[in-house]
């Protein structure tokens, strides 16, 4: 992909990220000092609760005025703030390449960067393909190296990726982006994403001629992954199989999603990147509008 | 049961599938596409292994629409038959019933009875019907038994002249239908036949000799016969004649040689004191004419009595010498020739000819003719007529000329039936006796007066011949008595039924008739063999029933009856396999856009 249009869809994905991030403000975090909201009392300006003052409070937050009230000591307790962890896994097989895919899957990484870094979160980033993978620094992903790293992974397609491999950090937003277009069992991907107080989020690209790609004939279909060529005659019965095998096949996914709790959204590669996460991702609480 | 093509290389038909499958082949090209979900279609277990071609044409409806066509196409073409449980057949058996077939007599029961015997075994069932060439002759068989049917044969008498066959064909086809057979029993190997008609010859070439004409004279000497003997074969013929009297008198056989293709005419004079006798040859194999009867021919005359004079007996009297009808009449008349005055009335009891006496006015006018038998080729422009009288046309009376509004000449039929030709003028003040045309009226007419009289005849007809001019006209059947004597000496009374004046025929072999009046003798006919063609024996021949495999494959089986629609079918399954590359042609357009 050159970079003229490796900075493209950068732009594109940032100016997205203006308006729509990773729904970071939904949840309660713990960890770092940040801008979110976090599961203890802090230093934020949003007023939590007060108590009795004890040794060693910080003077600054008793409540003076209840004092000339009281003559006694009590805090005021605000609420803590942190800085959200976010572990973003990209899955970089030859399937996310094709066409308009290839495209939407820049924007998603340049949106979801962009996104992460704007709310000042802490942000790591895999590479995965089928069973190598490889961390990317955040430069590197801004400075459009992760597509030549990406390419440069010699994974095998068929494997399904082990995201428990990656060291994803405990309590952090985990978000898989991968078009889930591999055969295997879905159960232990969505467990990875959720285990050890993580939330999870898929983000799942897909094209219209996967969806229904209106065969009729003789077809010479080449394997995107493995480049091999398998010869089919697809008539309106092969292709209703093949739809109803799709379908089940997302079901499968979305189901798993379901148990593990964790959000999936399907993002159409075509059409803007904007309309195409609005479509879904605001429904079921994979994104949020930028406050 | 079995099954049998007709047609085996219509089986070459089948040669078109593996052209259409070489067609679909080359014609189809499979796309190529990257896909990332192909883990889904081997999920599907679609995929062929190495059997991806043919898998193409299973999901082709036109293929399999135009494979069908050529399949459908190829069993039409191979005609396939299915074997009949139950194999009958019907056969028209249609004899020539021409004298020639005489020469063929002895063999003919034999030779049918052959053929007849191989037709039948190629069916279980035969059902035979056997016609005469005469059409209006009644069947002479029907039924199964070949035995029975030749028994009837023998009985059969072939003497008549040549017939066209074909009608009776014709009736013989529509009773077997189109699938029976129709044969045509004969002693002719060649001459065209219609079609789906086989031949039987049965004749063999023979060498034959007879009377092929015979005219009776008066002369000074008396009446003198003068017989034509034929011989019609290649090699000299030598053969004896005598003449017989119907009492039994005979002359001395005298002998006669005739060359080879060539004639010999005997003369005679009649027997003393007959009226009619017997030439008779020495008999060969056909003897229909070997013998002729002879008469002393006199014509049927209308007896002529001359009334007034001058020129109307000048005109009398050559109507007595020139016109075969006429004659001079004795005690009884039957036509008179007169001059009539208006005022007089056409003489009752007999016929007449009548002109007027002098004219009164001269007559103006174009000469307009009448519509009638006795004007048939006549003209009359030329007739000269400076005076005329002036007859009242009546009721009944028939025109002939007018000169303007005046009637020149006219038959007038009184009540009687008796019919009298009226002229308006006289013979001295008109040309009318220079005129051809009034000389052919005065002989027709009286022709018709001597058919229509009961005076003494005797002629000469052919065996068959229609009857119909023989009786007096206006005589009815019960006044009359026919009888034929044959040359054996047998005698016979013919039945004058209702229509004996249509249908009445002279006897198929020589003999006399004799016809009666009231008791009183009319006529003496003659009855002679007369057509010659059929005496000719030397190109008779013998021709057998053509092979009949391949009917008898038909007649064993059955087409397949649904070839039709089968055929609606082939065109159809084309027209939507049409439809379907059309369609399949449209997408690719729409596609390609």
């Amino acid at each position: 992909m050159k970079l003229e249009v490796l900075e493209r869809l950068e732009l594109e994905g940032r100016r997205v990220a203006e308006r729509l991030r990773l729904p970071l403000g939904s949840r309660v975090w713990r960890g770092q000092t940040g801008e979110f909201r976090g599961g203890g009392v802090g230093s934020s300006v949003d007023f939590q609760d007060h108590r009795a003052y004890v040794v060693g409070d910080d003077p600054r937050h008793i409540n003076w005025q209840a004092y000339a009230r009281t003559g006694e000591y009590s805090m005021k307790l605000y609420r803590e703030e942190v800085r959200p962890l976010v572990d973003v896994v990209v899955d970089v097989s030859d399937s996310m390449w094709l066409d308009l895919k290839g495209k939407r899957l820049g924007e998603l990484v340049y949106f979801l960067v962009n996104g992460v870094g704007q709310v000042g979160a802490s942000l790591r980033v895999w590479m995965v393909k089928g069973g190598e993978f490889c961390e990317m620094e955040l430069d590197g992903v801004l400075g459009h190296g992760w597509v030549k790293e990406s390419q440069s992974l010699s994974g095998a397609e068929e494997e399904v990726p082990d995201l428990s491999r990656l060291g994803l950090r405990s309590g952090a937003m985990r978000v898989l982006v991968s078009d889930l277009l591999f055969e295997g069992d879905p159960g232990g991907m969505i467990r990875s994403l959720g285990d050890r107080g993580g939330s999870g989020l898929l983000i799942v690209p897909f094209a219209r001629e996967e969806e229904d790609p209106g065969w009729d004939g003789s077809y010479d279909f080449i394997d995107a992954e493995l480049r091999t060529k398998h010869p089919y005659e697809v008539g309106a019965g092969v292709l209703e199989r093949y739809l109803a095998s799709y379908r089940r096949h997302m079901a499968l996914w979305r189901e798993e999603c379901l148990k593990g709790q964790v959000t999936m959204m399907r993002v159409r590669v075509e059409g803007g990147l904007y309309e195409s996460l609005v479509e879904e991702g605001l429904r079921v609480g994979g994104l949020e509008v930028v406050p | 049961m079995s099954f049998v093509f007709g047609n085996p290389w219509g089986l070459l038909g089948l040669l078109g599938v593996p052209v259409l499958v070489l067609i679909y082949f080359l014609r189809r090209k499979a796309k190529v596409e990257v896909v990332t979900t192909l883990f889904l279609l081997k999920r599907l277990r679609r995929e062929s292994k190495g059997g991806r071609r043919f898998e193409k044409l299973e999901r082709s409806i036109p293929f399999w629409l135009q494979l069908l066509a050529v399949l459908l196409l190829t069993w039409i073409l191979s005609k396939p038959k299915f074997g009949n449980e139950r194999a009958m057949q019907q056969v028209a058996v249609i004899v020539d019933s021409s004298a020639s077939m005489l020469g063929c007599r002895n063999q003919f029961g034999e030779r049918l009875g052959t053929a007849l015997r191989e037709v039948a075994a190629e069916a279980d069932h035969s059902v035979f019907y056997v016609l005469d060439h005469d059409a209006r002759r009644s069947r002479m068989y029907q039924g199964e038994n070949i035995d029975e049917l030749l028994m009837v044969m023998e009985g059969w008498d072939p003497k008549d002249g040549a017939r066209d066959p074909r009608q009776a064909i014709r009736i013989g086809r529509s009773l077997v239908g189109p699938g029976g057979r129709v044969i045509y029993v004969t002693d002719h190997a060649g001459g065209d036949l219609p079609l789906g008609c086989e031949r039987l010859a049965v004749g063999s070439g023979l060498a034959n000799c007879g009377f092929t004409g015979v005219e009776v004279t008066r002369s000074d000497d008396g009446w003198v016969w003068s017989a034509m003997v034929r011989n019609y074969g290649d090699g000299e013929a030598k053969r004896e004649w005598v003449v017989e009297t119907l009492d039994g008198r005979r002359t001395e056989p005298r002998g006669v040689v005739i060359g080879g293709r060539s004639f010999v005419t005997l003369r005679g004079v009649f027997p003393e004191g007959v009226d009619r006798c017997v030439l008779r040859l020495s008999d060969d194999e056909m003897g229909l004419d070997d013998v002729v009867p002879i008469v002393k021919e006199s014509p049927r005359v209308a007896r002529l009595e001359v009334l007034g004079g001058g020129r109307v007996v000048e005109l009398g009297d050559r109507m007595v010498e020139g016109f075969e009808h006429v004659g001079e009449a004795g005690e009884v008349a039957d036509l008179r020739l007169g001059i009539l005055n208006l005022d007089d009335e056409v003489r009752i009891g007999t016929s007449g000819i009548y002109f007027s006496l002098g004219g009164q006015e001269s007559p103006r006018g174009r000469i307009l003719m009448g519509e009638s038998e006795l004007l048939r080729g006549l003209n009359f422009q030329a007739l000269k007529v400076a005076k005329v009288r002036r007859w009242k046309v009546r009721q009944g009376d028939e025109v002939l000329l007018w000169m303007g509004e005046v009637p020149l000449i006219f038959v007038r039929t009184a009540e009687d039936g008796l019919r009298s030709l009226v002229f308006g003028f006289s013979l001295d003040e008109s040309n009318a006796l220079k005129l051809p045309g009034v000389a052919v009226l005065l002989h027709r007419f009286c022709e018709l007066v001597a058919k229509a009289g009961d005076a003494k005849f005797a002629m000469s007809v052919d065996t068959g011949q229609l009857l119909s001019g023989l009786f007096p006209t206006g005589v009815s059947g019960d006044r009359m008595r026919l009888v034929v004597r044959d040359l054996k000496g047998g005698e016979k009374e013919m039945e004058l039924g209702a229509e004996f004046r249509r249908v009445l025929r002279a006897p198929r072999e020589p003999s006399f008739l004799e016809l009666d009046l009231d008791g009183e003798r009319l006529a003496e006919i003659a009855v002679q063999f007369g057509d010659t063609r059929e005496a000719d024996l030397s190109r008779a021949g013998s021709v057998d029933l053509p092979e009949r495999e391949v009917r008898l494959a038909e007649l064993r089986t059955r087409g397949d009856w649904f070839w039709r629609w089968f055929g609606v079918g082939v065109l159809v399954l084309s027209l939507v396999a049409w439809y379907y590359l059309g369609s399949d042609l449209r997408g690719r357009k729409v596609g390609g856009e």
